[in-house]
This record gives C-alpha cells, sequence and structure tokens, in this order.
C-alpha cells in the first residue's frame, strides 16, 4: 500500500504536526502552536513556489535590432582592435586613429559587415569641453585626491562613444511572500515577557518596467554604465547613421539574451522592493520568494551617448564615463594615502587632545 | 464576703503572674527580672539610660528574664516591648536590649526612630560594643556599653548619618577606560571623516534595481493577503536589586535598616 500521506513540519519549531480533532487544527506536540489547516497547506506551497521562482523569465530577443540596409553599410567603416578585440563602428567621414577603450594607436579598418541594427539612438546633447568641465567638478571637493593626479594627469584621449545598450520592456506579473514579525514586550513583575508574532504577507500584482538598460559590451565597465543612468528616453530617435558622424559607435559583444540576466536581477529587486513598500505595521520583513512572470516582454537594441576620458597615471589607467546627454559623470580615482593618514591624524590628534584634557578636568569623578 | 474578695485578689495575682511580660514598667528603662545586677548597678544603669533616653528623645531600655517561657526570642522581646510601654512618646521610638538566661539569648529590638537610628549593620557593630562583657558575665560593665553607645548612635542619627555600612566610595575609572575614551573620542570622528571621503573616491558602483524605470502608474498590487502564523514566547527573570524592603534611614550602599511588617526590626543570637 502506496504511503500517500504528507509529514508536516510546524513553521514554529520544524517539528511534525499532527491533526487534533478537538479543534480541527494542525498541533505541534513540541512547541504547543496550532494552525489552520489552510495555513501549513499555503506554508507548504510556498516551498513549490520558492523552488520554482528560481526559474528565470522569458524575453522575447529576436525582436531586437533589425538587419542593416546595403546603402546604410556602404556608409559605415569598422575599426577592429588587435589589443583589446573591440570593434568600433564609424560612418565613412570618421576616421578612427586609436581604440576608444585602450588607447591602442593600431586599430586596424575593415569592411563593415554583420551584426544587427539598432532599433534607437539617443544623440549626443553635450560636447567635448562639457566633458572636460565635469571631469575639473569631479575632482573638487576630493580631499584625498593626490594632488599630483591633478596637476600632472593630462586626459589623453576624450571620445565620444555611441554605446550599444539592450533595453527591456515589460510587465512583470509577480507574486511575493514575505515573512514578518511584530513584537510586543510586556513587563510582570519580575519578568521581561517578549511575545513576537509571525505573519506570512503575500502580495500579487504587476509592475511596469519601460526601457531597463544593459550594456551589451564587455568593454565598457557594467559598474560605470549603470552609474551614469538614467537617461532621458524623450529625446530617443529611430535609428538613423545620420547621428553617427564625429562620434564612433561600437558593436555589441554581449547578445540580448545575455544581457537580460542583468535586466532580471534588477527587476527582481524592484518588484521585491515596490511589494515590501505595501507592508506597514511589521517589526521586520524578508522576502520569502518572488515568482516574477513576464508579459509583453519585449528588448530593443539602441546606441546611447557616453563620453569616455581616458588618462594614465603611475603605471594605471582611470577611465571616466560621462552621460552624454545629461553630463553625470563617474570614475574612480586615485588615493593619496599619505594625505589620508595626515588627516586622520590632524583630526584624531586635537580631538584626543581636547578629550584629555576634559577628562583630566571632569576627571575627579571618574 | 470576705473570703469572695481575697478569692477574686489571688486569681487577679495568678492570672497577672501568667501574663507575659509580666507587669507594665511603670517608666522604667532597665528591668531586670533575672536578677542579674544589684539594686546599685541597676539603679545607676536606670539613671544613664534615662538620661541617654531623655537627650535624644528615644528609649535605651535593657529587659533581662530567666526564660523566653517557649516563645522565640524576637517575638518576645516584641511583646515585651509593647507590654512593658518601651517606647518614647506617641512614636514608641526606642532601642532594647533582651537578655535571657535560659538559653543565654540576646535580642536587640529596634522601633520608629530606633529603626533609623540602628540599622542592621549598626546593629552588628553594637553588638561588639556589649557582648564581649555580657558572655564573661560581667552585666553591668555589658549594659553601661550598650546604653553608652547606644547614645552614641542617636548622637550620629540626629546629626543626619547613622551609623551604617559605609557608602561604596565611587572607584574611579580605571586607565584603560580612559585610554579607551578618548580614543573614541578622537579615532571616532576620524574614521567617519575619513570614509566618507574616501567613499567619494569610488563613484562607479553597479546597480542593484531598476526603480528608474517604474513608470508613475506602474505598480499595481492586485493581492493582498496578511495572515498570522505562530507566536514565540521569550521569557527573561528581571534581576531584583535587593530583597531588603522596606527600609528606612538607610544611606545606601547595601545599608539600612530591614523592618518587618509589625514595624519592628532586630538582631540577636547566643552570649
Amino acid at each position: 500500500m502506496p504511503n500517500t500521506a504528507t509529514l508536516y513540519q510546524c513553521p514554529a519549531c520544524t517539528g511534525p504536526l499532527r491533526f487534533d480533532g478537538g479543534s480541527g487544527k494542525l498541533a505541534c506536540d513540541h512547541c504547543g502552536n496550532s494552525y489552520e489547516t489552510a495555513v501549513i497547506e499555503a506554508l507548504a506551497a510556498d516551498k513549490e513556489r520558492a523552488a520554482a521562482a528560481a526559474a528565470q523569465p522569458e524575453w522575447a530577443t529576436e525582436a531586437a535590432g533589425s538587419p542593416w540596409s546595403d546603402a546604410e553599410k556602404a556608409g559605415l567603416r569598422i575599426y577592429s582592435c588587435p589589443a583589446c578585440a573591440a570593434e568600433i563602428i564609424c560612418d565613412a567621414s570618421t576616421a578612427a586613429t586609436s581604440c576608444a577603450y585602450c588607447g591602442n594607436p593600431a586599430v586596424v579598418p575593415k569592411l563593415f559587415s554583420g551584426s544587427l541594427r539598432p532599433d534607437y539612438v539617443l544623440p549626443f546633447r553635450l560636447e567635448k569641453p562639457a566633458a572636460l568641465e565635469a571631469l575639473q567638478k569631479h575632482y573638487k571637493g576630493k580631499r584625498f585626491l593626490p594632488r599630483e593626479f591633478t596637476q600632472q594627469n593630462h586626459i589623453e584621449e576624450i571620445r565620444g562613444i555611441y554605446v550599444p545598450f539592450w533595453l527591456f520592456d515589460c510587465q512583470a506579473e509577480a507574486d511575493v511572500c514575505f515573512r514578518a514579525t511584530r513584537v510586543h514586550s510586556s513587563t510582570v513583575r519580575d519578568e521581561q515577557i517578549t511575545v513576537t508574532e509571525h505573519f506570512r504577507l503575500t502580495r500579487g500584482g504587476q509592475v511596469a518596467f519601460q526601457k531597463i538598460p544593459v550594456d551589451g559590451s564587455t568593454k565598457m565597465p557594467d559598474a560605470h554604465m549603470d552609474a551614469i543612468e538614467p537617461y532621458d528616453y524623450k529625446e530617443l530617435r529611430p535609428f538613423s547613421t545620420a547621428y553617427l558622424p564625429g562620434f564612433q559607435a561600437e558593436r555589441y559583444d554581449v547578445d540580448a539574451a545575455t544581457s537580460a540576466e542583468r535586466a532580471n536581477v534588477r527587476i527582481r529587486k524592484s518588484v521585491e522592493e515596490s511589494f515590501s513598500a505595501t507592508v506597514a505595521g511589521y517589526g521586520g520583513c524578508t522576502t520569502e520568494y518572488a515568482n516574477i512572470a513576464l508579459a509583453q516582454g519585449e528588448v530593443k537594441y539602441a546606441l546611447l551617448p557616453v563620453w569616455m576620458l581616458n588618462t594614465r597615471w603611475k603605471n594605471q589607467t582611470f577611465t571616466f564615463a560621462m552621460n552624454g546627454q545629461t553630463g553625470k559623470l563617474i570614475g574612480d580615482l586615485p588615493v593619496a594615502w599619505p594625505r589620508v593618514a595626515a588627516w586622520f591624524a590632524g583630526i584624531a590628534a586635537p580631538l584626543a587632545a581636547v578629550a584629555g584634557l576634559l577628562l583630566y578636568l571632569l576627571g575627579e569623578g571618574l | 464576703m470576705k473570703k469572695t474578695l481575697q478569692f477574686f485578689l489571688a486569681l487577679a495575682l495568678f492570672l497577672g503572674a501568667l501574663a507575659l511580660p509580666a507587669l507594665a514598667a511603670d517608666g522604667r528603662l532597665v528591668i531586670d527580672d533575672a536578677e542579674l545586677l544589684t539594686s546599685d548597678a541597676c539603679a545607676r544603669l536606670e539613671e544613664s539610660a534615662q538620661a541617654v533616653s531623655a537627650e535624644y528623645r528615644c528609649d535605651v531600655a535593657i529587659l533581662t528574664v530567666q526564660s523566653l517561657d517557649g516563645w522565640d526570642v524576637e517575638s518576645y522581646a516584641e511583646q515585651a516591648y509593647d507590654q512593658k510601654g518601651f517606647g518614647w512618646g506617641d512614636a514608641k521610638d526606642g532601642v532594647l536590649l533582651l537578655v535571657s538566661m535560659e538559653a543565654r539569648d540576646y535580642y536587640i529590638l529596634t522601633y520608629g526612630y530606633g529603626n533609623t537610628a540602628f540599622t542592621d549593620y549598626g546593629k552588628e557593630l553594637l553588638e561588639d560594643t556589649f557582648l564581649p562583657a555580657l558572655s564573661d558575665g560581667d552585666y553591668e560593665r555589658s549594659f553601661a556599653h550598650f546604653i553608652e553607645n547606644s547614645g552614641v548612635y542617636l548622637d550620629q542619627a540626629r546629626g543626619g548619618s547613622p551609623v551604617d555600612r559605609p557608602q561604596p566610595v565611587p572607584q574611579k575609572a580605571p586607565l584603560l577606560t580612559k585610554v579607551l575614551l578618548v580614543l573614541l573620542c578622537s579615532l571616532g570622528p576620524a574614521l567617519i571623516f575619513c570614509w566618507n571621503q574616501l567613499s567619494k573616491m569610488k563613484s562607479a558602483k553597479p546597480a542593484r534595481s531598476a526603480g528608474n524605470y517604474i513608470p508613475a502608474d506602474g505598480v499595481r498590487v492586485i493581492r493582498k493577503e496578511d495572515v498570522f502564523l505562530y507566536r514565540t514566547v521569550v521569557r527573561h527573570k528581571i534581576p531584583q536589586a535587593s530583597n531588603n524592603t522596606p527600609r528606612s534611614g538607610g544611606i545606601g550602599g547595601g545599608g539600612g535598616t530591614t523592618v518587618r511588617s509589625s514595624g519592628f526590626s532586630g538582631r540577636g543570637g547566643k552570649f
């Protein structure tokens, strides 16, 4: 005879539960808690849903981009960098003299071929002087920046690059389950009694996302590209090679399906944050699982404007990226550790003297 | 008729003899029922007890008995204090030294202001002043010491500081604590400043969420359910500060007087 019994565990102590005929509930003999059968069934189902939540949502990536026309191909050039394998697309009037990423001057021109034609392009709004100005502003207020870096350092090259991005649009259908607690504390005679109530909270609904950008370039550091977000998509235009003269465009080397993984992580996090914002009146809240299915999940291919500034200092390359539309500039800076030590000592020493003096003056009672 | 009168007189005397303690003291403060003292010694002690009591408006009394008649020394002392009419004024302020020869018990009993002037610790010290002579059988000297030192105790209490366990002297913070305090006050702000400045040097950070790409009406919560699962209860015993309640006349630091619900406090033993 097959054993069809399901072993239900107590959510409080993981002890086995038994059905109590008197109360009609599932009771735990270990901790004394009892539960409605519907609650325990829902918790058992949660485990299955949590396992299913690991599955990644599907994206219709085939609609991203389109084939180039022959006329467009004829007006474009491609330059390949033998050092870092970057492939840069320029229009026939723009010559790439060095690699936009590694600075290698020996870029090799090739006949344009393959790859997808972008769906959109976001034209550059800011020019090169704006990038230099933003960099000087970026240096300001950085007390640990080596003085020599700002004095001796010269930006080797500033390039306006159309960086390939995949834009992810979707309506996320989500079921999110949280565990939350409420804690009450009271004092009875000589005892402090802390009662923690545990709740299962479920939220279901939809969250719409519009054009989450994920760069399709291995050459572009992901952190740099994420940090210069967001872009104002009101200025997004259907792609035309007319926006390319004077700038370089990189050909994507990470396809949409691969880039979707980064989009999924951000979507999952945002869905959890959006739904947890509807949880009120509880002390602690943790996510048990988030089941997310995508409706109308589509991907578009776009070129977004980025000013790249590279400089070398003490045999180290420092890369700065500026949003070519909004002017937001980011980039890690070198740290002058002697200055850190000097500032640390400069703050700590006088404070120690003052604290010591105060302790001495008030010290008779201490 | 004469016989009936004699019978009632005899009965009254008999019942009176059974009563505990035997008779009212008539304002005497030194009652030597055990006959340990000569009449002269008793008179001298009475005189000094009266003097001390009058000066501090708090009776200092001595009662010696042969037997406790089956009572425990504490209860006997309380009964005797009431029955003998010890205690100054309406508040019945006083201290009584009871000595019973049967099992060589002694007991110091205090009431009212006596509880303030004779703290638990004070009684302990007071014992040392009369107990050696009491053990040696030198009763007059022992009782004289008791009266004399009771005066000293009452005098100190009048000055606002009854004899009590010494207040713990506030200890100076050890050097290590001071050093740690100085380090905390100086290194803390320096660390916060440096950490804040260092964080500005690194601005390329990956994005974790996509909140910027949710339109204004992009979040629609359709299903919402909050279900109570279970509760857990944790109990912690709150440590008690002290078992001595209530107190009077104490000056803290483990001192004070343990007063019983009857209003008496006391301390005794064997001599």
